[in-house]
């Protein structure tokens, strides 16, 4: 179905409250979660949200018109769904969505409808997108597993020592090193496996992280910022409401901000809530690049690399 | 009558058959290389840009090279003015930059064939693989 994101939106998917139960960013998170504090984790990765990135709101309407024609919103580089169901891993579900998005967006690589449940583009296997594991963060940030993350802290590490990728890729990447995606419901395109703890990562793992780590972020000031990036193709994650998600649409009739929940779903924000939520909010808008994007941990002879 | 039996029939075909696609141009045997592409041919298609001054990958471009990796053995990306660019595009690097940034570039894997710079339309960027 193309999207248009001026379609009217179905209020049960306005501001939805999780259960208490799936609170994986409570409050205390949230508090710290400051533009400071992620400018900090951000290290010399981090810049500010850049003058020419700013649209006046006066002309977010033609934008996302022009966005839904061209197929260039945020969404347009997510290939998949991913599923944490019951776990508190959201931080990290939604920063593998703005670490892949990044890099589709790099690859250039449009998937025409977005992520749909089930469903797995040939697009996917063709252009070498690579699908990471949110555990691969997470099982850092929270040794606990349980009691969630904040973004800040996951920000870090990824920074840090990037990703690893998932067990379920579109392709065989012969990847030297992979993890489970969850501890929760995954899906089609993505793998699920007990809980690891960091000290049970597959030897020499920090050799595959090093393939998969954001190279710089654009941290922003205000909840307009944050349209303006999703606007430019740019996924954000903000974390509110003991849930954190990548933005990835913006619809201009509703004034609402669409993301790609890690339930399988799209949802939506108000403005009241997006406003709520753009403190300490950021983007991922440069991954390390491969030599072949076919072959990104260079493991792969040259005659399997045909489609 | 010369009487042949099944298998000698098939044998005597398959060695015909070889003696003719032997001597066909263009229609190599076994697993051999296969015809060479052209020395132009174009494989890879990057465009370069800078923070700095272009801000982001506009619109029309990231149109143009979701269209042109559409196209069998044509590989398009976008990336970002940077030293740290893998080994096999540097050279497509080095073109981007005479030409002054932003810029696209057509290369294949021996060498860079074109660049042009500050294409603006997705027509323009297509055309740098024409």
């Amino acid at each position: 179905m193309p999207i248009d994101s001026f379609a009217p939106i179905d209020r049960r998917l306005i501001d939805v409250p999780l259960p208490n139960e799936h609170d994986g960013y409570p409050a205390h998170f949230k508090a710290e979660d400051t533009i400071d504090v992620i400018r900090d984790a951000c290290g010399d990765t981090g810049r500010e949200f850049p003058a020419s990135l700013w649209i006046e709101p006066k002309d977010w309407p033609d934008k996302a018109r022009e966005n839904d024609v061209k197929k260039r919103w945020p969404l347009n580089y997510v290939d998949r769904f991913t599923n944490q169901n019951p776990t508190h891993e959201c931080t990290c579900h939604a920063l593998t969505r703005l670490a892949e998005g990044c890099r589709n967006r790099q690859r250039s690589i449009k998937f025409p409808d977005g992520p749909k449940k089930a469903f797995r583009y040939e697009e996917s296997k063709r252009s070498g997108s690579v699908w990471l594991s949110p555990l691969s963060i997470y099982a850092e940030a929270n040794p606990r597993q349980w009691g969630g993350a904040g973004c800040r802290q996951v920000l870090e590490i990824a920074v840090r020592r990037g990703f690893l990728p998932e067990k379920i890729q579109p392709r065989d990447y012969k990847f030297k090193h992979d993890l489970q995606g969850t501890t929760g419901a995954g899906g089609l395109n993505q793998s699920k496996g007990p809980w690891p703890s960091l000290s049970s990562f597959p030897a020499g793992w920090q050799e595959t992280g090093e393939l998969f780590k954001p190279k710089e972020i654009v941290y922003t000031d205000n909840w307009e910022q944050v349209v303006c990036l999703v606007l430019h193709g740019y996924l954000v994650e903000v974390g509110r409401s003991g849930h954190a998600i990548p933005y990835a649409i913006w619809n201009p009739t509703e004034e609402a901000m669409g993301y790609v929940d890690s339930y399988d779903v799209m949802r939506w924000d108000s403005k009241g809530t997006v406003k709520g939520a753009s403190s300490g909010a950021f983007a991922i808008v440069s991954m390390t690049t491969p030599k072949d994007w076919l072959n990104p941990a260079g493991t792969l002879p040259a005659e399997a690399l045909a489609l | 009558m010369i009487q042949i039996d099944k298998t000698t029939a098939m044998v005597l075909g398959a060695v015909v058959l070889l003696l003719i696609f032997t001597n066909v141009k263009g229609c190599p045997v076994g697993p051999g290389p296969g015809p060479t592409p052209p020395a132009n041919q174009i494989t890879i298609v990057t465009y370069f840009w800078d923070k700095e001054t272009t801000g982001t990958v506009p619109g029309p471009i990231l149109d143009a090279l979701d269209e042109l990796n559409k196209r069998p053995g044509l590989t398009a990306t976008n990336f970002e003015n940077d030293d740290d660019v893998p080994e096999n595009l540097k050279d497509d690097l080095a073109a981007a930059r005479q030409v002054g940034l932003p810029a696209i570039v057509a290369a294949n894997k021996d060498r860079v064939i074109r660049a042009a710079k500050d294409p603006k339309t997705t027509e323009q960027a297509l055309a740098i693989a024409l």
